[in-house]
């Protein structure tokens, strides 16, 4: 009976600043939004935040565009860092400390990763360069536009290249705990290389494959340092949009930050819930088979 | 006759009491100051301002650090931060109650000034406190933005805008918006502006206002919108105009003036801004241009504003605050501020206020080839929009011009 009530004292220390800090963020942004606690501002209707972001259509775009993004990147940056982890994985176990190499990306910050994409992909850049001497082009004006483009080419690549080691890093740990002798049945019994990756290793990693899913497409979807640098301005990702209200923009008009902020808390929560159902759902299925 | 001889000497003392009265109240506020100077002694002054230049950061722990260390035993400590930061961390403060904040001395203008007035963030007024505010026109620094300033802030400099270019490439820069029209249809993708509410692209459509209007005059009287509503169009008719032919198609704009710096320096476009007049020589200075990057304004005019500090309502040491604000106002400060070894910054004195030595120093500035001259950028200087339209122009540049197709 104690057991669960003394867990949550000896949580206390770390529970009260966690529901302050949070819990408390969380209680203004939701009240500005409705125009309350607004400093020296009142305003008379308390969903005019609301009301201004559907007035126009700007704001769905930046979210599909968010979406968009976040999406693309994650599903490549799972796809490939899974691909990857399984190659690792067959190698002979000789080879394995060399493919340390791949966490680089995971130490630098996602701003770093930003001016990385820079770097390489703008039309002065390196790629821009290489290409010239290669004599694949005759200047950097044929250099095609790959930074700031409206499909949001520079964002995925640059989330793709500083995910996909952490979703390697993710299934690998699950991967090598897998038994092997599993697979070589598999061999014997006459399964090919691809059935035994989709039949037998797949479904062994699809928890950590959505945990995975979930952390990446959240972060990506809010995410605002690699917007920052590289994004477009138009449609231009949600964050930049929130952070333009919040700092840029004259102080009564906070509330609309605070009701885009709002809203995306509800849809990460709700994607969330739904990604989870969904996911148990189809486990389920794949059971009972 | 012995009415007369009455009359004049009463007029005499009076105008001699009158006279006494005047010296007094400068002696007062001079003993005052001097209070304030003996309370300052060893305290810590916790400046927080825009921490963006290297220039200027050195410029002020140095300089004005060891000054202020030297002349009042105060210790200076810069602290980083984008003005719509702090104010945003003293609106918190006020909201809680805090009586006794961590910021002792800003630097503000504009739209923070404003949301700081409006929510009584400020201690002052301010200037009648500080003896040096005596060398500035009073007249000059009534308003910041349209907003009227009511001593609640002390100017420390000024900045004109400027568009940069490199003479080797570009030997006649286009000086008009008509003449930029021209150059910029001829040069596809060699022009662009950073997308407002970015401080610099949004002066630049502030100015394209002006010019393409009829003039600054007619929106000095605080914000009319159906003025506004009258004449904007042509602007966003000229926006979107040149706009098939700027960096990327127009499809995107960078994001702010850094963004666009670097695609100067690399040559991606050939016309550059600022809202310094001075950072293309501190620039050339530090590297970052070629020596033959050279600066131009518009025949229409060229915007300035002004800087200022100001002293939060909750200022844990108000009596250091000024004298470092007071500081910054004197002559020696802002000669030094104005040599663009330094940073370039224009004075906020009116130079007739001071002797012919202190004149004859600022006369003697060496500004560098790439800042134009005082003359040059008095002639065209044009004051600041009320910030009703400043709202407006960058909300609708958004809807008119950005995601028009």
């Amino acid at each position: 009976m104690g057991g669960r009530s003394s867990l949550v004292l000896s949580l206390l220390p770390l529970l009260i600043p966690f529901a302050a800090v949070i819990g408390g963020g969380l209680v203004v942004t939701v009240l500005q939004s409705f125009g309350l606690v607004m400093y020296s501002y009142t305003y008379e209707d308390m969903l005019f935040a609301y009301r201004h972001l559907f007035s126009d259509t700007w704001f769905l775009e930046s979210a599909a565009f968010s979406l968009y993004v976040a999406l693309a990147a994650t599903l490549a940056a799972i796809t490939l860092g899974t691909f990857f982890s399984y190659l690792i994985w067959k190698l002979p176990p000789r080879y394995h400390r060399w493919t340390v190499i791949y966490k680089i990306p995971l130490i630098l910050p996602h701003i770093a990763v930003g001016f990385i994409a820079v770097i390489l992909l703008s039309k002065t850049g390196m790629l821009s360069s290489v290409a010239y001497h290669l004599g694949l082009t005759d200047g950097f004006e044929e250099f095609p536009n790959l930074l700031y483009t409206r499909a949001g080419i520079d964002l995925i690549a640059a989330y793709v290249y500083k995910e996909t080691p952490f979703v390697m890093v993710m299934v690998y740990a699950v991967l090598s705990r897998f038994d092997r002798r599993l697979v070589d049945t598999a061999e014997m019994l006459g399964a090919s290389q691809l059935r035994i990756f989709f039949s037998l290793l797949l479904p062994f990693l699809m928890p950590v494959i959505n945990t995975t899913f979930i952390i990446l497409f959240i972060f990506a979807f809010g995410g605002f340092d690699l917007p920052f640098v590289v994004g477009s301005s138009n449609p231009g990702m949600i964050s930049i949009r929130i952070y333009e209200y919040f700092f840029q923009k004259e102080l009564a008009l906070r509330p609309v930050a605070m009701a885009m902020l709002t809203l995306v808390f509800c849809f990460s929560l709700l994607f969330i819930v739904f990604y989870l159902r969904l996911a148990q759902r189809v486990e389920k299925g794949v059971r009972k088979l | 006759m012995r009415l007369f001889f009455y009359l004049m000497a009463a007029l005499v003392t009076a105008l001699m009491a009158w006279q006494s009265g005047t010296a007094s109240a400068a002696a007062v506020a001079e003993e005052n100051f001097q209070e304030l100077v003996r309370q300052a002694r060893g305290s810590e002054v916790r400046w927080f301002m825009w921490g963006g230049s290297p220039i200027i950061n050195s410029w002020v722990d140095g300089y004005v650090a060891e000054e202020l260390k030297k002349r009042y035993d105060i210790s200076l400590k810069r602290v980083s931060a984008d003005a719509a930061i702090f104010v945003n961390k003293l609106l918190t403060e006020k909201q809680t109650g805090r009586k006794k904040g961590t910021m002792d001395l800003l630097w503000i203008n504009g739209e923070n000034f404003k949301n700081c007035m409006e929510n009584g963030l400020l201690y002052g007024p301010i200037t009648e406190k500080l003896p040096h505010f005596a060398l500035v026109d009073p007249a000059s620094v009534a308003y910041d933005f349209g907003y009227p300033v009511q001593g609640y802030e002390a100017p420390y400099g000024r900045a004109q805008f400027v568009f940069e270019y490199d003479g080797e490439q570009l030997p006649e820069p286009p000086d008009s918006f008509a003449e930029l029209r021209r150059w910029v249809k001829s040069h596809p993708g060699k022009f662009t502006y950073p997308s407002p509410p970015d401080f610099t692209g949004s002066a630049f459509i502030r100015q394209a206002f002006y010019a393409l209007t009829g003039g600054h005059q007619q929106y000095m009287q605080g914000f009319d919108r159906q003025l506004y509503e009258r004449n904007v169009a042509k602007l966003w008719s000229y926006l979107n105009e040149i706009k098939p032919y700027l960096w990327q198609q127009g499809r995107t704009y960078p994001k702010d003036i850094a963004a666009l710096d670097t695609l100067f320096e690399r040559g991606e476009v050939l016309v550059n801004m600022s809202y310094h007049q001075a950072s293309a020589q501190s620039k050339i200075l530090q590297g970052r241009y070629a020596p033959s990057v050279r600066t131009f304004v518009m025949e229409e005019g060229s915007i300035y504003n002004t800087h200022f500090t100001a002293v939060p309502y909750n200022a844990p040491n108000v009596a250091g605050a000024l004298v470092v604000a007071n500081f910054l106002l004197s002559p020696e400060a802002q000669l030094s501020k104005n040599d663009p070894r330094n940073w370039g910054d224009f004075t906020v004195l009116e130079l007739s206020r001071l002797d012919e030595e202190w004149r004859a120093r600022f006369r003697n500035l060496d500004l560098g080839a790439a800042t134009l001259s005082l003359r040059q950028l008095e002639e065209a200087a044009v004051p600041e929009i009320p910030s009703g339209y400043l709202e407006l122009l960058e909300r609708d540049w958004e809807k008119q011009v950005l995601r028009s197709r």
